[in-house]
Parts: structure tokens; C-alpha cells; sequence
């Protein structure tokens, strides 16, 4: 396909929020992806909340930036903000507690209301190490994510235990839905040498001056 | 294209030309007409009374005058703008409250004639040689600045590509200083920059043209693109009048103000600010906040946001334990943003938001960062009681000032300034004890080795007198000198230098 060709060199830079409530774990979550770190008190690492991971996947070069947000309720109306522009989004919650669940599922029908289908979601269920105190089945959870068409997983932050899958699940999806957005784009554009000549037509089209007198 | 854009300038400088010169020109209070010199009935009427009178003493003088005036009448309406303004400058000199506004006014609409003329410029180019210099009046140090660094860099490209690309952002920032100054809507320019960089992004990576240049290279070229289209035209972009930005940064300082009661612990910030360096670390996060209002572009603002969060985790990681994450670090930014009550937040914000290289907000270090920053803005300024976890009451006793302001919390931070500055003084003055002290034994030292010296060479010399008696032979002898007493006076003088700071030390 002639878009796939064109856009395969293209490195794809891709946002990808954490989501979920405070103590589920987003942090070692990411620390242990990026950093293959748990708990430890690292000089070299200044912060934790913005983390950035080079992937190759196939022929595809891939930029994570992964953005934690403050898990806090009383940040929660600040989750826009956030998720603003992001490709894909990590909901995370703690198979012990099943308020981080319900936490979840808020976040899912926000996200899916802002930002429709463009997003891709993964639901996580983190804590696996603890599977004695586990409070959220995982069949609920399953079903659940399949509901809202997000995919989920297990994964222990602790035993580095389903973490690396999680990010290159996350990182196909986005892949292929950034080729659909690409080819969608040139549905609509009919050739896409008009694009590529665009600085003309931005010229062009003199804005129809929504001309205000200045009287004040 | 050009065209399209003409045709409809001139008509709306000329409707914006007409409304503010309505009134008269001798700034009396009342309207002006066009036909009466710009002057209202009682005026013109003055003038003409004093024009004759003058006619009939200088009859000459009067015909020059009249000559004058045709020509003034047959000038066209942009240049007749300008003279008319000159006379309102002249004016000017006793000016009222009202006449201020006027010539506000003028000013205003004088710009707008300058661009519209300066477009004219390439058509007519002798009908605008005093705005000719357009450009270069507006350059500052600052521009320079950005026009220099990105001239060099496009030097070490190759020549087409570094045309094409000098070709593209020349024309989008012409567009720019062009549509800002005559009082856009802020939307479009956003539009106008929005819809270049997304095209010169794609151009730079679709382009057979760029094939050869790197990711870093496409990266550095955007940013510069970025700097260079909106340093120019940053007066116009920054703040401008068209919008309420200004109205929202006083509200957000003044909301800041009431807020100065605000604890970390209340934000739920882990902020150990017993520990000095904490505390230095916040002090710097909180300079380069509100340096951010001091830079120009957009990139520059970034960075002092990026050095910012930087001081905040840093600070974070000394007061707790291992990296920070995102649920210690939004409080500390909160926190840091109600301490520092930086200038015009929202407009810079703003300023980013609109005309930042959207892929740059989108992902990148900075852009994380920033995104923080607007959150902590948009929690201020929505904070009510629940937010803070505390009852409404209490809340509004702490806003209206009710309570003290100065909890126990605030007492102790108070204090440990004092504590951390006497400290500081504590360790600076054992130092220079320390150095005393080392210096005592230094000019001990060295007072024994002089000792020694003056010991061993009177020694020295004392053998040497006795080994060869000085026996002194009339005339035949040269005369000899003897250097017994001079060694003994500067022996002296040494110890008596000495002397005194030995004893004192």
C-alpha cells in the first residue's frame, strides 16, 4: 500500500497517558519499563513522571513519552489537560482494591467522551504479586475491557512480571491507528501533491477578515 | 493573493481613519469636518478669520498658504492621513486627558496606515519612503538576536535547502507582522502559524528536497521557524489587546495573593523546607518561573519552564524518597507557583499555547512540563475548600484575610530563613576561623625559619671572622667593608615588621 511505504521511515511520536488512582502504581509501573528499576533510590533518575523509550517495532521506529499524572482526587478535573493530543492511554488499578477499579471505568467513559475512539486504551491490573488480597476478578476486568474495546492485562511492577507486553501492545495499536488516520487523511485530501504544494494555497486563502472597528 | 488582501485593507483603514478623525483637530471637544480642515465650525471659523488677516498684511504670504492648502486637498487619502496626523502631533503640546486618548488613538491608526503603506511600498515604492524603514524601526536587540543564530545555522546547510526554508518562514512571518498589527483576530494568527508548521513539518519530511537531513537537524529547524516567525511580531502576539489575557493576569495575582496562606502541607506537597537545600531549590525554581516573562520566544520560555520542574524534582527527590512521580510533583509545582506569583502567567501560557510548534507541547520534556505548569494555573484558579480538603468556613476566613495568615507552618518557614541564614553565617565564620588559625601556624613557620637563618648565618659569619681575623693593614689594603652593625639593624627592622601581628594573632 502506498501509504504505509511513504509513512514507514516516518518516526512515530507517540503520547501515552497514566491514568488511575494514587498508590496503584503508575510510577513503578513506568520506572520499570523504562528503567528496569523497583523501589530503588536511583541519583541518576531526577523524576519519574515524564519518561521517554525508543522502540523498533518491525520496520517502524517508535518515540514513547509516557506522562504520568497526579493520581489525586482532587486533581482529577485537571485529567483533560493531560490527556489532551495523547495516542494512546494506561488506566491503571490494584487488583486489591476495588475502588481503584471503579476509578477505572470513570476514567474510560471520560476518555472515550473527549477524545472518542482516536485513543487507544489498555487497562491494567497492577499488584499480581499480591494475588492473595486480589479484590477485582479477572474475568470482571476482562469483560469489562472488552466492553470498551481496550485490551488488559496483569502485571506485577514488583516481580517485572507483564510490564514490557503492556507497552508494545499499546505501541501496535497506535501504529495502526495512525495509519488509519493517515489514510483517512488522504481519502480525504484528493492527491496529495496539493498538500505537499500548500504553502501556496495557505497564501491563498485570504481569511474573510471578520474585520472589527478597533473603537475601544 | 497579494490582491485579494489589498483591496480590502485600504477600505478599513480608511473606516478606522474617518472614526478616529472625527474629532477636531484643535481639540476642542466637538466634531471635526473634513471640508473645514478637519476642524469644528468654531474653529475653522477662527482659522479663516486669522488666515485673511494675515492675507491682507502679507498678500504673498497668503498665496502660499492658499497653494498649500490645494495641494493638501488633492493629496490622496493615505498620505492626507499622515499630514493630518502631524498636525494633531503639533497640537499636541497642551494636551487634556481627552487629547491623550485622541492621539492614542492616532498612534493606533497611524500604525495601521504604516503597514497598509508598506504593502503598498512594493507597488509605489516612492509614495512610502518614510515607512520604507518599517522593518528595521521594529528590530530589537532580541530579534537580532534570534535573526543572527538562525542566519548562521542556515549558512551550514546547503544552499537550496537553506533558501527554500529562509523563503517559507519569511513569507509566513511577513504574514504575521502584517495581520497582527492590524488587529487580527487572535484565532487567525493562531490559524496562520498552526497551518505553517504543520505544512513545513510534513515539507521537511516529505520533501526530496530535505532527504538528507537528520531527525535533529528537521528538529532544529522547526524551532527556529518557531523563534523567528513570532520574535517579530512578538509585541503584537503577546498579550494583545484584542483578547482579556491582560484581565486574567491580574485576576490570577490577585487570586494568588489571597491564597498566600497556602501551605505545601495543605497541597499535599512533600516539601521538607527545614533542609536549606530545599529550600535553595525552590528558591531557584521560583526565579526561573518568573524569568519566564523575561524571554521572548517561545523556546526560551520553555526552557526557563523545563529548569523550573527540574528545581521542583530535584527538591522533591532531597525532601522525599527515590524520583518523584506525578502524584508529589503537581502539588510542589502548585506550590512553587503560589510562592513565586509569577508575572503574567496567562498571558505567557497563552502565548505558548497559541503559537507553539504543537508537536514541540505534544510530547518532549518541555512539553510534559508545561502541561504541568497549566495545570497548576487552572487548579489555583478554581481552588475552592474542597479542593484544599477543608470546610468551606474555614476557607473563607482564611480568604478574607480573617484568620492569620501566618499559620504555625508559615512561622517556622519564617524562621527557618533566619535559622538557615544564621547557619550559613555559622559556617562561613568557622572557616575563617579555621583560616586563621592555619595562618597563625603559617607565620609561625615561617618567623622559626628566619630565626634560623639570621642564627645560622651570624653562625656563619662569626666563623668566618674567626678563621680569618680581619687585621687591618694601613695603605696597602683596600678598604673593607664590614657588614657586622647593617645585618644586626635589619635583623631588627624583620622582627619589628613581625612583631605586632604575632602578637596579636
Amino acid at each position: 500500500m502506498a501509504a504505509s511505504a511513504v509513512a514507514s521511515p516516518r518516526v512515530h511520536d507517540f503520547k501515552v497517558v497514566l491514568l488511575g488512582e494514587g498508590c496503584v502504581g503508575k510510577t513503578s509501573l513506568v520506572l520499570r519499563y523504562v528503567e528496569n528499576k523497583f523501589n530503588e533510590k536511583h541519583e541518576s533518575t531526577l523524576q519519574a513522571s515524564f519518561l521517554t523509550k525508543k522502540l523498533t517495532i518491525g520496520n517502524r521506529r517508535v518515540n514513547l513519552s509516557i506522562w504520568d499524572t497526579a493520581g489525586q482526587e482532587r486533581f482529577h478535573a485537571l485529567g483533560p489537560i493531560y490527556y489532551r493530543d495523547s495516542n494512546g492511554a494506561i488506566l491503571t488499578y490494584d487488583i486489591t482494591d476495588d475502588d481503584s477499579f471503579q476509578k477505572v471505568k470513570n476514567w474510560v467513559k471520560e476518555l472515550k467522551k473527549m477524545l472518542g475512539t482516536d485513543i487507544m486504551l489498555t487497562i491494567i491490573g497492577n499488584k499480581t504479586d499480591l494475588e492473595k488480597q486480589r479484590n477485582v476478578s479477572v474475568e470482571t476486568a476482562e469483560q469489562y475491557a472488552e466492553s470498551v474495546g481496550a485490551t488488559h492485562f496483569q502485571t506485577s511492577a514488583k516481580l517485572n512480571r507483564g510490564v514490557e507486553e503492556v507497552f508494545l501492545d499499546l505501541s501496535r495499536r497506535m501504529i495502526e491507528q495512525a495509519d488509519k488516520q493517515d489514510a483517512e487523511k488522504r481519502a480525504l485530501s484528493p492527491s496529495s501533491r496539493s498538500t505537499a504544494a500548500g504553502n501556496v494555497v495557505l497564501l491563498e486563502e485570504t481569511p474573510a477578515a471578520p474585520i472589527k472597528s478597533g473603537c475601544c | 493573493m497579494i490582491m485579494a488582501f489589498l483591496s480590502s485593507q485600504p477600505k478599513r483603514s480608511m473606516f478606522q481613519l474617518n472614526e478616529s478623525d472625527l474629532m477636531c483637530k484643535n481639540a476642542c471637544g466637538f466634531y471635526g469636518n473634513p471640508e473645514w480642515r478637519g476642524l469644528c465650525s468654531q474653529c475653522f471659523r477662527e482659522y479663516q478669520k486669522k488666515a485673511e488677516a494675515s492675507r491682507s498684511r502679507h498678500p504673498l504670504r497668503g498665496k502660499e498658504t492658499l497653494t498649500e492648502q490645494t495641494t493638501k486637498h488633492q493629496t490622496p487619502p493615505s498620505v492626507g492621513s499622515s499630514t493630518l496626523s502631524q498636525t494633531v502631533s503639533t497640537v499636541k503640546t497642551a494636551l487634556s486627558p481627552f487629547d491623550k486618548f485622541v492621539s492614542k488613538k492616532k498612534q493606533q491608526s497611524e500604525r495601521k496606515t504604516h503597514t497598509v503603506k508598506s504593502i503598498f511600498a512594493g507597488a509605489a515604492p516612492k509614495d512610502a519612503e518614510p515607512e520604507h524603514a518599517r522593518p528595521t524601526r521594529q528590530v530589537s536587540a532580541d530579534v537580532q538576536h534570534v535573526v543572527r543564530e538562525f542566519n548562521e545555522y542556515l549558512q551550514t546547510l546547503p544552499k537550496p535547502i537553506a533558501s527554500d526554508i529562509a523563503k517559507r518562514i519569511q513569507t509566513v512571518a511577513n504574514k504575521l507582522l502584517d495581520y497582527s498589527a492590524v488587529d487580527y483576530s487572535i484565532d487567525e494568527l493562531t490559524k496562520i502559524a498552526g497551518n505553517f508548521y504543520e505544512e513545513f513539518s510534513d515539507r521537511l519530511t516529505r520533501n526530496e528536497l530535505f532527504a538528507g537531513l537528520d531527525e535533529a537537524s528537521t528538529t532544529k529547524i522547526m524551532d527556529y521557524a518557531e523563534s523567528y516567525i513570532l520574535i517579530r511580531s512578538y509585541k503584537n502576539l503577546f498579550c494583545p489587546p484584542t483578547t482579556d489575557d491582560e484581565d486574567k493576569d491580574l485576576q490570577t495575582q490577585k487570586q494568588i495573593r489571597k491564597l498566600n496562606w497556602v501551605t505545601a502541607q495543605r497541597l499535599g506537597a512533600t516539601v521538607d523546607e527545614m533542609n536549606p537545600d530545599v529550600r535553595e531549590h525552590i528558591d531557584l525554581a521560583i526565579t526561573d518561573i518568573i524569568e519566564i516573562d523575561t524571554k521572548k520566544t517561545v523556546d526560551a520560555k520553555l526552557k526557563c519552564v523545563v529548569s523550573c520542574c527540574r528545581n521542583i524534582a530535584q527538591m522533591l527527590q532531597l525532601s522525599g524518597n527515590g524520583p518523584p512521580s506525578a502524584d508529589q510533583f503537581l502539588p510542589a509545582v502548585i506550590y512553587v507557583v503560589l510562592k513565586a506569583n509569577p508575572p503574567r502567567m496567562q498571558s505567557n501560557i497563552k502565548f505558548i499555547t497559541r503559537f507553539a510548534n504543537p508537536n514541540r507541547l505534544r510530547t518532549g520534556e518541555a512539553g510534559y512540563f508545561f502541561t504541568n505548569l497549566c495545570c497548576a494555573l487552572s487548579f489555583i484558579e478554581s481552588m475552592d475548600a474542597k479542593s484544599l480538603e477543608m470546610t468551606e468556613d474555614e476557607f473563607q476566613l482564611y480568604m478574607s484575610g480573617e484568620i492569620s495568615s501566618s499559620s504555625l507552618h508559615e512561622q517556622q518557614a519564617f524562621m527557618c530563613d533566619g535559622l538557615r541564614q544564621m547557619n550559613k553565617n555559622l559556617q562561613i565564620l568557622n572557616e575563617l576561623k579555621q583560616r586563621q588559625a592555619r595562618l597563625d601556624e603559617k607565620i609561625k613557620a615561617e618567623q622559626e625559619l628566619m630565626e634560623d637563618f639570621f642564627a645560622s648565618c651570624m653562625r656563619k659569619i662569626q666563623e668566618g671572622r674567626e678563621k680569618y681575623p680581619l687585621i687591618v693593614k694601613p695603605r696597602r689594603q683596600l678598604p673593607v667593608f664590614t657588614f657586622g652593625p647593617a645585618n644586626n639593624a635589619s635583623k631588627e627592622n624583620i622582627q619589628d615588621s613581625l612583631n605586632p601581628s604575632w602578637a596579636d594573632s
